[in-house]
């Protein structure tokens, strides 16, 4: 039940993170830095896609309403990166984790399948948020620009944030 | 032990995900200029598709009326076209051209399993449709009637070993063979018997010679490839047909008015020859 509720709300605590850097630490508008698909990535696997979808919209929608963005941007970006969690967790760490409900780490199973799982969050969410975010109205290569400066900067915040939600377990 | 995947739980995770991104969406709409026209852009190709898709199921479901409609037209088209060379009266739902009455008719079967292919048509013996009748398209020769019923009539395919066409090549009327089909292909047939003469060559156009009492003259049947002669006195072509039996729906069922005349004559004066 602590872990529970130490999750929780350390998870808020990183929206409150994503809402700083949305509104104080926007350098350019070729970056976009995001934590929330790391966070929906960490979301326990006992709590079911249904469930995880639900959250992200939530978190998705708290953070375009109180930041200074486009409502239902990062809640458009993110309910995919959380159906999609649990396929990316089986494919990379094993159906078993998922069946286990079992939690995944940096120190548990290493550093590049927690990578791994991060980058191909991070990327599904960045398309989505980019593509939407551009509307047609912004040339091909200024999107794929932003997207190619602002997966490896926000893989790495998501890797953090993967060790802040899920530090506990060792090898 | 894997669990199997509940497709109930699949379907209503697909619901919920979609009624997530559509409420984003719908949010995203209201709360941009560019994205409400970027949406809008998809929305409007996506309803364009789904009822353009829909539209086209409706027409291919509709397509039997509408060809039914199109060929029942067609008819009165071709009749009218007739008439306007030749005096004639008409009748309901057949039309009389010269000495041919043309009735439309609908393929009910068609056997195209041997050598022996037939047809059943709708229209019988109750439509004035008798025995001996042939069947014509625009496109050529079907067949002719060897036996009728009450409401339907049973054709002998043109692509049947037993069935010969009077036919013509050539700019006059001296190149008459007969016209039988190769066995072979759907749309192959050999000329045979031609009067050797000048003039005819492959591409040439073969059209009913109107020598025989079951078909009007001058319906186009096919062209001539190859030319052979024959003991140096007749050709022997093979000839492409226009029309693809296999294909057909609607045929034209034509009956010469004169033929038992025509008959009673060639009995008559074969009869004096015996005496």
């Amino acid at each position: 039940m602590k872990t529970s509720s130490d999750f929780i709300l350390l998870y808020l605590l990183l929206t409150i993170a994503q809402l700083i850097l949305c509104n104080y630490l926007g350098m350019t508008t070729l970056m976009h830095l995001t934590l929330l698909p790391a966070m929906v990535l960490c979301i326990p696997l006992s709590v079911g896609s249904i469930w995880a979808m639900l959250i992200a919209f939530a978190t998705g929608l708290a953070v375009d309403l109180l930041g200074d963005g486009l409502i239902g941007l990062n809640a458009f970006a993110l309910v995919p990166a959380a159906l999609l969690r649990k396929p990316l967790v089986g494919s990379i760490f094993g159906r078993d984790m998922v069946e286990r409900a079992g939690k995944f780490s940096i120190y548990k199973n290493g550093l590049f399948p927690c990578a791994g799982a991060t980058v191909i969050s991070t990327a599904l969410f960045l398309a989505l948020y980019i593509f939407a975010d551009g509307a047609g109205e912004r040339p091909f290569w200024f999107n794929l620009v932003r997207f190619i400066i602002s997966l490896p900067t926000s893989s790495a915040l998501g890797l953090i944030v993967l060790n802040v939600l899920n530090p506990r377990e060792r090898r | 032990m894997a669990k199997k995947p509940d497709i109930l739980h699949i379907i209503i995770v697909a619901a919920i995900f979609i009624g997530l991104e559509v409420a984003a969406l719908a949010m995203l709409r209201n709360s941009g200029e560019a994205q409400n026209a970027w949406i809008s852009k998809g929305v409007n190709g996506f309803n364009s598709s789904v009822w353009g898709t829909t539209e086209r199921i409706g027409s291919y479901f509709g397509l039997r009326k509408q060809n039914d409609s199109l060929a029942a037209e067609n008819f009165r088209l071709r009749m009218a076209l007739e008439k306007l060379n030749y005096d004639s009266k008409g009748v309901e739902d057949t039309e009389i051209v010269g000495s041919f009455h043309f009735t439309p008719a609908t393929i009910v079967r068609h056997s195209q399993n041997s050598q022996h292919s037939y047809l059943i048509l709708n229209k019988g013996s109750i439509d004035n449709v008798i025995a001996g009748s042939g069947v014509i398209t625009p496109d050529g020769v079907v067949g002719w009637i060897d036996a009728v019923s009450e409401h339907y009539a049973h054709v002998i395919s043109f692509n049947n070993t037993e069935t010969v066409v009077s036919a013509r090549v050539g700019r006059d009327d001296t190149g008459v063979g007969t016209l039988r089909w190769d066995g072979i292909t759907h749309t192959g047939a050999i000329l045979s018997e031609v009067p050797f003469q000048e003039g005819v060559e492959p591409g040439d156009t073969v059209y009913t010679s109107g020598y025989s009492s079951l078909f009007p003259a001058d319906i186009p049947l096919g062209v001539t490839k190859k030319v052979k002669v024959v003991n140096g006195a007749t050709f022997t072509f093979d000839v492409q047909l226009f029309q693809d039996l296999r294909k057909l729906r609607y045929v034209t069922i034509t009956s010469n008015n004169d033929r038992v005349e025509i008959q009673r004559l060639t009995e008559s004066a074969s009869n004096e020859d015996q005496q």
